[in-house]
């Protein structure tokens, strides 16, 4: 039998350039927040579930053991999983399933990265590493180059432009402007984004999530332990989790991601819910391109019709669905381990009532959250209500 | 451009004395027929691991998807601005590699052909517009 799993605390840090802070310290950081605000302590915890994609950026290799150390967490299950930047969503996956399947009561998750301590040329090269090494890496493509192969692809298949590209990452960065935990905090104009360094044509610098240190955390309870804990649980009511293909040669549809569409017909399936039930949406805007894909994928539009959704104001507050109001990946910040852990303390903010004014979705009941690593290989779909 | 390659697998093996040769070469299963584009060891929809390697029809090669590195990572960061192409032959099959070209325009280059260069002596291959 399957037990229910809820939310019952979360903890963040700032996210951003932490030049004086390891992976050690700002796990422990959001650790510490979210056993306080779920009201248990250390000794409690049953199990640890870490996500940390590189060891390569923060040099600690094995991290899990360093982070169980600095919360003070010994003799309980602890380990860490990786799923490149949805790793923060498989180090949740792995909580879930322990407690969804009875083996332990209450875990916490820590998602943690270190980004910005190489020089970024060095970073740069340790994320080209997480494409294969053997059939792509060797030509010297990077993260913004396989997203701007499928924004080329999308673009010329839908008519897509670079200003509807632009238009996504105006909107994450005017949401971010009200959140306290973004790298960036600060408006910006298309005509900033569209002026800003190529990186990878047609994808420029303001249409790419940045390099970023931070961590965030989750406690993950039982029923019976989450209704003894607190009024507010918020439930996991769906978990879809699929994978893609690895080579983008061998992909028939560049301009679609398959896995996110499996990964939600999952999720939908579990939770009885429909794209239409959703009110407020975390998508994995790594690249402002994914997030116009995302829509198609989850349902909110139809196949090539994503970019209609953010010309008309869809995803904005107020709209249809409202999709990123933490500023998304692309202006709270990227740190790959962390992201999809933030995703949920960000779901659970809003359906609390806890979000900041000015991006906050009151008296939101459902919400979703979408992560993926790499170009979708690793996908992740969850569903939350109160 | 950089032909080092790392791995020992049979297939990147193969596909570089192939290379060797002036060919391209895919893998097709022999039970089932499905080709595989870079080869693989073993079918995806048959689960057979009996594949026979053969050359790609380079005599039709269609950009579907381009983009130009203008952020390399550290090992290639003495290049700068380098295309990336997925190109299409016949048979659905596609293989990415590096884009010569002097047209910088991702949108206007996808859907156009270009021709496909194997340096034999590297060995390498790249496409050029």
């Amino acid at each position: 039998m399957v037990q229910k799993v809820a939310i019952v605390g979360v903890g963040h840090t700032k996210f951003g350039h932490h030049d004086d802070l390891s992976i050690r310290e700002l796990a422990a950081e959001a650790g510490f927040a979210a056993l306080e605000d779920a009201g248990i302590a250390n000794t409690e915890v049953q199990m640890l579930s870490v996500g940390v994609a590189s060891g390569s950026m923060s040099g600690q290799l094995s991290p899990a053991a360093s982070v169980a150390d600095a919360l003070g967490i010994a003799g309980v299950p602890y380990y860490r999983s990786e799923a490149a930047c949805a790793t923060g969503s498989a180090a949740l996956r792995t909580a879930y399933a322990h407690i969804a399947s009875g083996f332990v009561d209450i875990a916490l998750v820590v998602g943690v990265e270190v980004m910005t301590h190489t020089p970024t040329k060095v970073s740069t090269d340790y994320l080209a590493q997480m494409g294969d090494m053997e059939w792509e890496y060797v030509h010297g493509i990077t993260f913004p180059g396989y997203f701007a192969l499928m924004a080329s692809s999308h673009m010329k298949l839908y008519g897509t432009s670079e200003e509807d590209l632009a238009l996504v990452s105006v909107k994450n960065h005017k949401y971010a402007f009200y959140n306290p935990y973004a790298q960036f905090q600060k408006r910006i104009s298309v005509s900033d984004v569209l002026s800003s360094k190529p990186v990878a044509p047609p994808l420029k610098l303001l249409d790419c999530s940045p390099l970023t240190d931070g961590a965030a955390a989750v406690v993950l309870a039982s029923e019976e332990l989450a209704r003894k804990l607190t009024d507010t649980p918020v439930w996991i009511r769906g978990m879809g989790v699929a994978s893609l293909n690895n080579l983008i040669a061998e992909r028939r549809d560049l301009a679609s991601i398959p896995s996110v569409r499996l990964a939600a017909k999952i999720a939908y399936s579990q939770s009885g819910f429909t794209p239409a039930d959703i009110q407020i949406a975390e998508l994995h805007d790594c690249f402002t391109i994914a997030e116009i894909i995302e829509y198609e994928e989850l349902g909110f539009a139809e196949r090539g019709k994503g970019a209609q959704l953010v010309r008309e104001g869809q995803t904005e507050l107020g709209g249809k669905i409202p999709v990123n109001l933490s500023g998304g990946l692309k202006a709270k910040g990227h740190p790959l381990g962390a992201t999809g852990v933030s995703m949920a303390v960000e779901i659970t903010k809003q359906l609390r009532g806890e979000a900041e004014r000015g991006r906050s979705v009151s008296g939101a009941q459902v919400g979703l959250t979408q992560n993926m690593g790499l170009t979708g290989q690793y996908s992740f779909v969850t569903i939350y209500s109160r | 451009m950089d032909s080092q390659f790392h791995s020992q697998l049979k297939t990147k093996k193969s596909f570089l004395e192939g290379l060797k040769r002036g060919e391209i070469l895919f893998s097709q299963c022999e039970k089932c027929s499905q080709k595989y584009l870079p080869p693989r060891e073993i079918c995806k929809v048959c689960g057979s691991k009996s594949l026979a390697l053969k050359p790609v029809d380079l005599s039709h090669a269609k950009v579907v998807a381009c983009t130009f590195i203008q952020v390399p990572p550290e090992r290639y960061s003495n290049e700068e601005g380098y295309g990336i192409a997925v190109v299409e032959f016949k048979d659905n099959l596609r293989l990415l590699g590096r884009l010569n070209t002097a047209l910088k325009d991702p949108i206007k280059i996808v859907g156009l052909n270009v021709k496909v260069v194997v340096e034999k002596s590297k060995p390498d291959f790249w496409f050029e517009l």
